[in-house]
């Protein structure tokens, strides 16, 4: 391989690179994001929280890949990852999105995240908690897009996702201990798939 | 065969050549960074790079396919892959050709659907998350992939089971020479694995 040869359509961040000029920008990243924030729009909840990003109040960054997206609050920036070939968003987008919004909005609401150097477990125990009212906030918008033609999609992707335990309880009105119980049972599976 | 973990100095080389110079630097750090290393049967000279940024949250995860020097980041789609098989470093045979399929379909989404190859059920991502009655249904449903070599064009075709979207299916599978992957034809084995899952949900 030579130098200067990864290609890369570029996108609207991540255009320049050192060493390998990888471009992680995604080409199609405002119409993944658009695409995204038209369903999240039709629930009540999921309006609230893209106030967000209509005032601009958190950074949204597309990178074209496969892997882990989220909010960094060590950048304050939402990372979400597609397929470079994606034109549009899939459900995993769309309840990804809806977490990263979330965690920005407690971030931003004064509920920093704690420093993992000074103690560890403070820190896993404070995110582990973060996960959960996020995953629960996707539950509350999924709910709330029963009668909508995007339901039934979203659910089938939660299931791949390993949260349908998740969703079960919610839905069911069981307590936050139950809730997460679920969510520890998702997570342990996720690692294993990891 | 299993993931090597690179030690500081090369992690930093290589962390650097994959670096982003823009405003993008909660996705990477040389410090709070770990590398590992996948050696792939089907290439010589081309590894499997996974970098790990576990200083941010959650920790970001990018995979490259790279000599050491220099990289082609995984995004997904099928060019990283065929860039680098197009410059001789693909080595295909009757053995290795299934081992090429199973790291096709982990790295790229056809038509932008995630779709597993299955080699061996109990490597398979999903299986930790499916209901008992899915796993049995996996189980019992799988039949290793047979593979047939045409000399003639130079391509391999390989029958084999997918999964995607909660359905198990037999796939026959066209590889060429120079790695281009193309689903001929595909025959639902079982469905019933996907709305088992949802079912539940809504029971």
């Amino acid at each position: 391989m030579t130098e200067n040869e990864q290609s890369g359509l570029g996108g609207k961040f991540g255009a320049k690179t050192s060493g390998s000029q990888i471009n992680y920008g995604h080409p199609h990243s405002q119409e993944l994001l658009q695409s995204a924030s038209a369903v999240i729009r039709e629930s009540e909840t999921g309006r609230l929280l893209l106030k967000l990003l209509d005032l601009k109040r958190v950074p949204v960054h597309v990178i074209k890949g496969i892997g882990q997206s989220g909010f960094s609050p060590e950048a304050m920036t939402i990372y979400m990852q597609a397929p470079g070939s994606a034109t549009t968003a899939n459900p995993a987008f769309i309840i990804n999105l809806i977490k990263g919004l979330n965690e920005a909005a407690q971030e931003l609401a004064g509920f920093r995240t704690p420093d993992p150097r000074k103690d560890i477990m403070a820190y896993a125990s404070f995110i582990h908690g973060r996960n959960l009212d996020s995953i629960t906030e996707v539950c509350k918008v999924i709910k709330e897009l029963t009668k909508t033609p995007h339901f039934t999609n979203l659910l089938d992707s939660l299931t791949e996702l390993g949260l349908n335990g998740v969703y079960k309880a919610y839905i069911d009105g069981k307590s936050r201990e139950v809730l997460y119980e679920q969510y520890a049972s998702a997570y342990d599976a996720m690692r294993g798939r990891s | 065969m299993a993931w090597q973990r690179l030690n500081r100095e090369d992690s930093t080389k290589v962390v650097e050549s994959v670096l982003t110079t823009d405003g993008a630097a909660g996705m990477f750090s040389t410090t709070t960074s770990e590398v590992q290393k996948w050696n792939l049967p089907f290439y010589e000279t081309t590894n499997l790079y996974q970098v790990t940024n576990f200083a941010s949250l959650p920790s970001f995860s990018f995979k490259y396919l790279g000599n050491g020097v220099h990289f082609h980041q995984l995004d997904g789609t099928e060019l990283p892959i065929y860039t680098i098989n197009d410059r001789g470093m693909l080595s295909l045979n009757e053995r290795t050709v299934v081992d090429y399929l199973e790291f096709f379909f982990q790295h790229v989404m056809l038509d932008g659907d995630e779709m597993f190859f299955i080699k061996d059920p109990y490597d398979m991502p999903l299986l930790a998350s499916m209901d008992k009655q899915s796993r049995d249904s996996i189980m019992r449903n799988h039949k290793a992939a047979e593979v047939s070599y045409d000399a003639g064009f130079d391509k391999y075709t390989v029958d084999a089971d997918l999964y995607a979207e909660g359905l198990l299916m037999r796939a026959t599978i066209e590889v060429t020479g120079t790695g281009r992957v193309t689903i001929q034809s595909r025959k639902m084995i079982v469905n019933a694995i996907a709305q088992s899952a949802v079912s539940g949900i809504m029971a």
